[in-house]
This record gives C-alpha cells, sequence and structure tokens, in this order.
C-alpha cells in the first residue's frame, strides 16, 4: 500500500474550492468512553464507547483579493462564521475512490481570524469547527 | 430562482454555467454567503413584452 505525502488535498467550504489557500488540514473523531464498572469487574474498570465527537482544523494562507478564504468564508454582509457550513474534504484532487475517498460533513463555523501574523512573516489562519453530526465518508 | 456561477472555485457548476435555487439548497450551500462572495451572480430574468404592453 503506498504512503501518501499530502501536495494535492481538496478542500471544498460551502461549495468553494479554497484547496490552494490550505495548507494543512485535519479531521479528527473522538468517542466518549462511559464507564461501566460495576462490582464484581475483577478489579479492573470497563467502558464503552459514548458519542463521537467530530471536528476539523484548517490552516490558511490568507489572501484578502476576490475569491479568497477571507471573502469567501467572511463576506461582508453574509459571513460564514456563525453557522453550519457543509465541507469536503479528500486526500488529493482527483476522482472519488478507495483510495481517494471524500469526507463529507456539516461545521460549525465557530471561530475565524481575519488577519494573523507577525512582522515579517506570512498571514496565516489557523481554525478549528467542531462538526455538527456524522462525517459522510465515500469511495466511489 | 437561479443564478449563474462567476467563480472558477465553485466546484458544482463551471464559470459562466447556471444554478438553480433548488439544486444550491439540495447541495446544503449557503446561498448568501456564495452572492455576497461572488462566486455567483443571481440570474436577471426579463419577462418578455406582452402584445398589450407594446401597444
Amino acid at each position: 500500500m503506498a504512503r501518501i505525502v499530502l501536495t494535492d488535498a481538496s478542500v471544498v467550504i460551502n461549495g468553494v474550492n479554497l484547496s490552494e489557500f490550505i495548507t494543512s488540514v485535519s479531521l479528527s473523531t473522538s468517542e466518549d468512553v462511559v464507564d461501566t464498572t460495576g462490582m464484581g469487574s475483577a478489579g479492573a474498570r470497563t467502558r464503552v464507547s459514548g458519542l463521537a465527537d467530530n471536528s476539523v482544523t484548517f490552516e490558511f494562507n490568507q489572501d484578502f483579493a476576490a475569491l479568497g478564504p477571507e471573502v469567501s468564508i467572511n463576506a461582508v454582509g453574509s459571513s460564514l462564521v456563525g453557522t453550519v457550513t457543509t465541507c469536503v474534504v479528500k486526500p488529493t484532487s482527483a476522482a472519488v475512490s478507495v483510495t481517494n475517498p471524500s469526507y463529507t460533513f456539516s461545521a460549525v463555523v465557530s471561530e475565524w481570524q481575519a488577519l494573523s501574523g507577525a512582522v515579517g512573516e506570512l498571514s496565516s489562519i489557523s481554525t478549528s469547527w467542531p462538526i455538527s453530526g456524522v462525517i459522510t465518508k465515500a469511495t466511489a | 430562482m437561479s443564478y449563474t456561477v462567476t467563480s472558477d472555485n465553485f466546484e458544482a457548476k463551471k464559470k459562466g454555467e447556471s444554478i438553480t435555487e433548488k439544486e444550491l439548497l439540495e447541495l446544503e450551500l449557503n446561498i448568501d454567503a456564495l452572492v455576497a462572495s461572488e462566486h455567483l451572480k443571481k440570474t436577471v430574468t426579463t419577462k418578455p413584452a406582452t402584445v398589450e404592453e407594446t401597444k
């Protein structure tokens, strides 16, 4: 099985392909662990899985030009910040397949950094959004 | 109601193509944000003049 070095990940937010501005993407799932220990558990805790908690983290190179991340996510008059928006992430920009699955989810755009960076540095944005509901994986 | 795609970055259709409000809602996209960010432009449909109106 081939390992993958990310050079062409695809990130689509609210139907807009922002991949060219993305420098990092992380899609995470964790499950609550619910303790079920009772008497007679042989001195060891027993546990079951509870609710899943999904989130996504994007890092962008900021660009205030037309069609860039700032205008696409935080447009004057109708910002996505504070809304739930559809996102689709793929390892590469190629068609969806077993080796290039798509992950579709509804993210709560709970934070945004319009401007971030230090003198002499590239202005970049790191943002982490909780996901509402499940992540749907497709391979075809 | 329909919209014209004005951006190369819009995934569902190519620039210059038309997309309906129904299609956008089925894709669960935020139409207002797409218009505000100039990825879509509302298509203005002009009603053809009737014979009565041209008299």
